[in-house]
């Protein structure tokens, strides 16, 4: 449900009335005009359970809002928590035993720009394995400055992740629709998110030759990710969708700055994408999981902000698109979610991952 | 790409010693590459099964129904492996299996890698033999990572082991002390009282006890000094040995007949004031103690060497038997039956000159006297 309103009354009121004994997610636009701390208070008076994010934009249907919120109510909530301490290696990740015949998921919002989320992924998997789905978005600003953007009953936290465990049929659905169009290199020096050097030379030198070959036209620190949005890094893994790692800036060394983590000595291609392919792929990923389950309830969609910032105009019909498939039982399913700094899934049941320029898309029964 | 990936994968083995951490940058990375649901690595032993280390974690490694013999057929096989999901398979797993096929890699003396994909029916040889080496190497990070583990863990029960015995010595010092003192002052109360109605023998005894109870004390003083001597960790500084050598001399009790000569003058190095003093009042004490000579002479001199020092302290005493030269500095070794003799001093000079990783040795003629000559090194100092 999508809400314009910063009226905490009306708000509080519409949770009540359509959201009973359900958790509720909130999906908060960062430019809404709003006291974040005023709401949560709000909620734990009134005895609400919730998780919450902030994110660049918002989606409702085929609709993206820079303003307000999206409530999206879980049934079956085992149990929910928060995870601090996330620029450390230090943190603890959730336990919880659970009865495996059972279909669990896992759902997380964590900060988009912490240091540690490629190990908070790891621990979790390393926790729970692939006895569950996992479906999560990175939360965080536009600006690509960290602050703090997720929240829960205790308040809002940077360097932290939110989320709650729960029963429910899931399908997870993961497309980007990126073409390979030369290597493939070897990340020969990283620092966490940070391409040093590509096949032992300076990473940007690299990275230049390629794309201006293909691009036909000069990238510069100062054009940089005009150019490289169209342009990511490819990392390549077996039989499956290439998880792909955005490059936003260019650093006076010549050093690669993306979002996510890089190995050193990850084999990686540079991609290429158009609106069609994009489109198409965000229409592949609701196509494969609406056929999955049997009474899909509402879907979830975690969506890239560099797929809005690379389609522009022309995003409307990737969201048309992924729309435009969920269908079933003779009914339109409702799709809401956000625009997000990294996108988290399974794959449905395997390893957990840390995606970027990709759509992934959670269907749930409940 | 798939040289590319083995290279990928080989450059992720043996970046830590610590064996977690040695297995997290490898297998999360197989996992994640290959896209498989889960690992682990199981010891192989004839007397148990554990589970050293999983992705997903388990919470118990220990498995009481574990077909030992199975996993003992599969490591005599000594080649890379795959299986379908069968009941022997679940048996030895440490995680429920629903599907799928698993990969097993022999480590060696580390066990059995077992690689798990729950979607795919089989490991092609092409695979199994592309991991293959990648896995040999492992192997060897793993062994390393297992010396280190040995290594860390004799280090920490030795370095547990010497503050025992140091809190023992300290607690030993001062717990005899006070009764020894006891003894002391109530031997001297009942010689006073009874010097009347006590003869010659009597007092004999009397003056024997109290010499017993000074060369307990002397030995209580020494097992301390020996015990702490390299223990604090004080700071360096420069020091005149010249100096600091005239000054022991002029404190301590030098008979007559006995001459200590400077043969040249002794360098200002860098190094503990109170170590260096026991270095060389010890040398000094021992060269007066053991000369039998009607004049005594003692010399001292230091020449320089490579990064340091060498010093003498030469006497024209008694010497020692070649047979002894090492015994001297041991323990409670005094080649004397000298009453007052606590067998520590010469112990005491060579933890000190091993604190500064110098070196000792000796020089002797037996009726004509001995040299020690020993090494103190720049930076051989705190």
């Amino acid at each position: 449900m999508y809400i314009y309103s910063t009226n905490l009354e009306e708000i509080i009121e519409v949770l009540i009335r359509d959201f009973k004994d359900k958790t509720v997610v909130i999906s908060l636009a960062e430019n809404t005009n709003f006291d974040i701390n005023e709401l949560i208070e709000c909620l734990v008076e009134n005895d609400i359970q919730f998780i919450g994010g902030i994110f660049p934009k918002i989606i409702h249907n085929v609709q993206v809002f820079e303003q307000g919120m999206i409530l999206t109510g879980f049934s079956d909530v085992e149990k929910t928590f928060l995870v601090e301490g996330l620029n450390t290696t230090d943190f603890e990740v959730p336990s919880l035993e659970l009865d495996s015949t059972k279909d669990n998921f896992f759902f997380t919002f964590v900060d988009g720009l912490t240091t540690n989320l490629s190990l908070y992924l790891s621990e979790l998997y390393s926790q729970f394995g692939s006895n569950m789905a996992y479906f999560g978005s990175g939360a965080g600003s536009l600006s690509l400055k960290q602050i703090p953007c997720v929240f829960n009953k205790d308040g809002i936290f940077q360097d932290a992740a939110v989320g709650f465990i729960a029963q429910s049929k899931v399908a997870l659905g993961v497309k980007h629709g990126w073409k390979r169009v030369a290597g493939p290199f070897i990340a020969t020096k990283t620092e966490k998110n940070v391409i040093k050097q590509i096949n032992w030379q300076n990473a940007f030198e690299v990275y230049k030759t390629i794309v201006e070959e293909h691009g036909k036209a000069e990238i510069r620190k100062d054009n940089f990710f005009d150019i490289s949005k169209a342009y990511p890094f490819g990392i390549l893994k077996d039989n499956s969708e290439y998880v792909v790692r955005d490059p936003l800036s260019v650093t006076d060394e010549g050093e690669l700055v993306c979002i996510g983590e890089v190995l050193e000595n990850t084999v990686m291609d540079i991609l290429k994408g158009d609106n069609e392919t994009l489109v198409k792929a965000a229409e592949d990923a609701a196509e494969a999981v609406i056929d999955q389950l049997e009474f899909p309830h509402h879907a979830y969609i975690s969506d890239c902000i560099s797929r809005v910032l690379f389609l522009e105009d022309d995003y409307h019909l990737e969201l048309e698109a992924i729309l435009g498939k969920l269908y079933k039982n003779g009914k339109q399913i409702p799709l809401e979610g956000a625009l997000t700094l990294g996108e988290i899934s399974s794959f449905g049941d395997g390893y957990l991952q840390l995606f970027n320029k990709t759509v992934v898309i959670g269907l749930f029964e409940k | 790409m798939d040289i590319l990936q083995l290279y990928e994968f080989s450059m992720a083995i043996g970046k830590s010693l610590n064996y977690k951490e040695n297995c997290d940058s490898l297998l999360k990375l197989i996992m994640s590459r290959k896209g498989l649901h889960s690992c682990w690595i199981h010891a192989y032993q004839s007397n148990y099964c554990r589970v050293t280390y999983s992705i997903p974690a388990i919470t118990n490694d220990n498995f009481p129904n574990c077909n030992k013999n199975f996993l003992k057929e599969i490591h005599n096989q000594n080649r890379p492996m795959w299986f379908p999901i069968t009941d022997d398979i679940r048996q030895i797993a440490p995680l429920t299996l629903v599907s799928g096929c698993v990969a097993v890699f022999n480590l060696k003396d580390e066990g059995l890698l077992f690689l798990h994909n729950s979607k795919k029916q089989e490991f092609t040889e092409i695979e199994l033999n592309q991991l293959g080496p990648i896995i040999d190497k492992f192997t060897l990070s793993l062994q390393a990572s297992a010396a280190f583990i040995k290594q860390e863990q004799l280090l920490i029960s030795l370095e547990k082991q010497n503050q025992e015995l140091s809190d023992y010595a300290h607690v030993v010092s001062h717990d005899l002390k006070s009764p020894l003192r006891n003894i002391e002052a109530l031997t001297s109360w009942i010689k006073e009282d009874s010097s009347a109605s006590l003869d010659e023998k009597g007092t004999q005894t009397f003056d024997l006890i109290t010499a017993n109870l000074e060369k307990m004390d002397g030995l209580i003083d020494g097992i301390l000094k020996y015990s702490t001597i390299d223990k604090d960790n004080s700071e360096s500084y420069l020091i005149n040995l010249n100096d600091l050598v005239t000054q022991i001399i002029t404190v301590m009790k030098v008979p007559q007949n006995v001459n200590v000569v400077f043969i040249n003058e002794l360098p200002v190095i860098r190094g503990d004031k109170y170590r260096l003093q026991q270095l060389f009042l010890n040398l000094i004490v021992n060269a007066i103690k053991y000369n039998d000579k009607e004049k005594g002479l003692i010399e001292i001199g230091s020449r320089a060497v490579l990064g340091g020092h060498e010093f003498f302290v030469r006497d024209n005493g008694k010497g020692i038997d070649k047979a002894f030269n090492h015994k001297i500095f041991e323990m409670f070794q005094s080649l004397e039956s000298d009453s007052q003799a606590t067998g520590i001093g010469l112990s005491i000079v060579k933890k000190v000159i091993s604190y500064y990783k110098g070196e000792i040795w000796l020089d002797s003629v037996l009726g004509q006297g001995s040299t020690f000559y020993f090494t103190l090194y720049d930076n051989g100092a705190a």
